[in-house]
């Protein structure tokens, strides 16, 4: 006993100063930043995603906001991001084709939702079809169809409805769902197509009104976390996928509106 | 060696880039006239705060512009109000008639800036001497100094017309993308890019690099026959 005992006290300094290294140092060595592109519907929650993971490991996280499309054109040409959130299933697969996502790389978060939604509490009580076929109006805004998912989703679904070619003189287009939304909130579009998630903005939340769009009407809209070659290696990326797809993040995703994978 | 071809929609972009550069000019000579004039021949000590407001697009970015303009062009917003007012409907942002507003205000420094030089070295003798002869001072401008200010006049329409056509954040900001009425050639380049489609942006850009190299080679060579011509 007395013997064991006395070990422990020579052991003791030894331990506690291994302790100290070890909560000082490994963390100091292991702390790494991650760098993130993600879809620009997909940016605000992610950002608060960003900070609890942060919060909780201490590694960092970088973001770049763009649409889809842009930031797959930019991952292509060498854009050096470990990690890629898409809305779309289609980037991520042709960066698979390219050979430039890790192997078993890409886990899908949730779905995104499509929203019709206009600062004017009036303008879509009726729901949205009644709106989407009246003869008449201002501008109605949605993001581009060629590079941001959901600009292609409101593409189809006014396809659906067979209005796309009857709105055409109303349409304006953004760069990416950000700047559709920009045109609505300032007034210049009287409404426009976003992500259930830009409605679920603090800011925006229970304001004029919105019409959420069947989501068989269009493709879905799977929001997609790519591990890229570049963080193959890093482990904060790899911590940070696992935390995008642990219970408490995900429940987060549910209060931005995305449907669960 | 052919070009690679343009698709409808580019040519479209390049037609509507061509004349959002003519009206653009055109307004911005028109307007800027008076502006340089004054801003030659002034004594006013508000000069210099003139002078900096027409410099201030030279150094302001695109999209503090930009930001500024989709308040101002929104159908509630001062401008975008008075527009609807005067034509019964339609929105500012997202037209030619915007585009056109954001391109004068862009460009204006391009403009205003070779037409005060030149009004300047001028100097106040010719005037003067029409003055002295009875020639009233509207018939002066016309007579004497829009003759001897003809190789400024050449230059600022020359920088006004390039600069628009590589006018790119603005648009991107208030135009809204619609084929025939803002998506102009720097936003197509933008798309085709962003859509990797290499040909189509290396047609569309190889344009409008001739473009600016024809506009600039014309600049310099007036300049040195200004230069040679007044040695």
């Amino acid at each position: 006993m007395a013997r064991s005992r006395e070990g422990l006290l020579v052991v003791r300094p030894i331990l506690l100063a291994t302790l100290l290294w070890g909560s000082l140092f490994p963390i100091a060595l292991r702390a790494e930043t991650v760098s993130v592109a993600v879809t620009a519907s997909f940016a605000k929650p992610f950002r608060e995603l960003a900070a609890a993971f942060e919060r909780r490991t201490r590694h960092g996280v970088e973001i770049s906001a763009g649409s889809t499309g842009k930031l797959f054109a930019q991952i292509v040409h060498g854009a050096p991001y470990h990690l890629f959130v898409a809305a779309d299933a289609v980037r991520p697969r042709e960066l698979e084709e390219k050979g430039l996502v890790t192997a078993r790389g890409v886990t899908t978060l949730g779905f995104g939702r499509l929203l019709l939604w206009s600062p004017d509490p009036a303008l879509l009580t009726d729901g949205g079809e009644p709106y989407l076929r009246r003869r008449s109006g201002e501008k109605l805004a949605l993001a581009n169809p060629e590079s941001a998912p959901f600009g292609q989703a409101a593409q189809e679904a006014m396809r659906h409805l067979r209005v796309w070619d009857s709105l055409q003189p109303r349409l304006v287009f953004g760069e990416n769902v950000g700047q559709v939304m920009a045109f609505v909130t300032s007034g210049n579009a009287e409404a426009g197509f976003i992500a259930k998630s830009q409605y679920f903005d603090p800011a925006i939340r229970d304001t004029g009104s919105f019409w959420e769009v069947p989501d068989s009407w269009h493709t879905p809209l799977p929001q997609e976390a790519v591990l890229l070659l570049a963080g193959e290696r890093l482990q904060a990326a790899h911590e940070l996928v696992a935390y995008l797809r642990s219970p408490p993040a995900q429940a987060e995703m549910r209060r931005w509106g995305y449907d669960p994978p | 060696m052919s070009l690679p071809t343009l698709s409808p929609l580019d040519w479209t972009a390049l037609r509507l880039s061509l004349e959002l550069g003519l009206v653009t000019t055109a307004t911005l000579l028109v307007c800027g006239t008076p502006l340089a004039w004054w801003l030659a021949r002034g004594r006013s000590r508000f000069k210099p705060i003139v002078e900096a407001i027409v410099a201030m697009p030279l150094v302001l970015p695109p999209t503090v512009l930009g930001f500024y303009l989709l308040i101002l062009l929104a159908p509630k917003g001062p401008l975008g109000a008075l527009w609807q007012e005067a034509t019964g409907g339609g929105s500012l942002a997202f037209s030619f008639p915007g585009l056109v507003l954001a391109s004068v205000v862009y460009s204006f420094p391009f403009v205003v800036q070779p037409l005060q030089r030149a009004f300047e070295s001028m100097g106040s003798a010719p005037l003067e001497a029409a003055a002295s002869l009875g020639a009233s001072p509207w018939d002066a401008f016309a007579s004497v100094a829009l003759p001897l200010a003809r190789r400024g006049y050449l230059t600022a329409a020359v920088l006004g017309f390039a600069h628009t056509l590589g006018e790119f954040g603005v648009v991107l900001m208030v135009g809204g993308n619609i084929p025939g009425q803002t998506r102009v050639i720097s936003i197509a380049v933008y798309d085709h890019v962003e859509n990797l489609e290499y040909g189509e942006a290396h047609a569309l850009s190889l344009l409008l690099l001739l473009i600016a190299f024809v506009s600039l080679v014309t600049i310099f060579t007036l300049n040195r026959e200004e230069r040679s011509g007044r040695r």
